[in-house]
């Protein structure tokens, strides 16, 4: 039992879509900047924080600010989670 | 050397410019069919979506796809973080243009900027761990004391110094807090550090409601910097979050997969 688990979450790593991935690397700001600081990711220290971008979290209130404002729209969107494991672009 | 599209600080700096959205896909069925007028090959809404549009949410001003990489050109898969410098400067250069052909609008006098919101405490925490970013939830059950405390905080949130640094969310009933460790039902300012899988969360702060504009700002910052992000990397997490048995379940079905047929999770390999 506990080895046909392991088979199978390590078919479901394997097998999980390349284009998964490019969320989540493209969408992970942390992960992003703690790279650009040449540090792994995880290892800001607390409180530390460095300029992202600011994103609207839904689409109604996104679309009304551009209305508001006449700005253009920078749109993307992804799945917080992997293979049902969530806190992870 | 990071090289990927949205951690460059020209692209960040063009952002400034425009109205970011990001949605979390299968989380709301109206965002879906949203998000499919805008790509979904096939029909089929995939996980990821990109597209720069114009403030009438409707006309693309780029090649809409699944990332920056279908407009800008680049690495698509795995190389996809290590992208050229020349792509990602085209992006940088081609917002700054939109942002010339739309420069905006004048805001009216004391017009209170919207919070960044997101729809709901539930995703929010997984947003916030998910960006390993404290969230910041805006909770009174009287909705005018809640507008008054958006209008306090609307000009700090949006100001240099914590612009993109936190997550936002409005709460108007206590019970949507039942995940979140030591909250005790107080009106006001609830700053949250997110677990690690984002399916739960602890107070790391309050603030009162009233609490004066010069006051909220200085008590934020030290709220927010008692947030801790999470030490894993990305495999780390992924295993660690099989391990704990940590399950997030979409409000919709996940259609992005093999073939484009609605409810499959992901591509299989033949058996």
């Amino acid at each position: 039992m506990g080895s046909r688990m392991n088979t199978h979450t390590t078919r479901r790593i394997v097998i999980c879509p390349a284009w998964l991935l490019c969320g989540v690397l493209l969408l992970s700001p942390s992960r992003q900047d703690a790279q650009a600081q040449g540090t792994q990711p995880g290892q800001l220290r607390a409180g530390q924080q460095t300029a992202k971008i600011a994103w609207h979290g839904t689409w109604k209130g996104g679309l009304a600010e551009a209305a508001r404002t006449g700005k253009p729209i920078l749109l993307l969107s992804a799945a917080p989670q992997c293979h049902s494991v969530p806190g992870v672009w | 050397m990071d090289r990927s599209f949205l951690s460059d600080k020209d692209v960040i700096a063009a952002s400034r410019k425009f109205v970011c959205v990001r949605l979390a896909t299968y989380e709301n069925a109206e965002e879906n069919q949203v998000l499919k007028r805008m790509f979904a090959p096939g029909g089929v809404l995939q996980n990821t979506v990109f597209a720069i549009l114009a403030p009438n949410g409707r006309t693309h001003l780029v090649r809409s796809g699944r990332s920056p990489v279908w407009a800008f050109g680049g690495n698509r898969g795995p190389g996809i973080h290590t992208q050229p410098v020349s792509a990602i400067k085209n992006m940088a250069q081609t917002m700054q243009a939109i942002a010339r052909k739309y420069p905006g609008k004048a805001p009216a006098a004391q017009e209170s900027v919207p919070l960044p919101y997101l729809s709901d405490v539930r995703l929010a925490l997984n947003v916030a761990a998910a960006d390993r970013q404290p969230l910041v939830a805006v909770y009174s059950p009287d909705s005018d004391q809640r507008r008054r405390m958006e209008q306090t905080l609307s000009p700090i949130v949006w100001s240099g110094q914590f612009i993109g640094t936190a997550q936002y969310v409005a709460a108007q009933n206590k019970t949507e807090f039942k995940s979140i460790k030591g909250y005790t039902n107080q009106t006001g300012f609830v700053i949250i550090q997110p677990g690690t899988f984002g399916l739960t969360g602890k107070v790391i702060g309050v603030i009162p409601a009233d609490t004066p504009a010069a006051q909220l700002q200085s008590q934020l910052a030290s709220a927010l910097a008692r947030h801790t992000p999470s030490r894993l990397s990305y495999n780390q997490h992924r295993q660690a979050g099989v391990q704990a048995g940590a399950r997030w379940q979409s409000k919709t079905p996940v259609t992005d997969g093999a073939g484009g047929r609605p409810g499959r999770r992901g591509r299989r390999r033949p058996r």
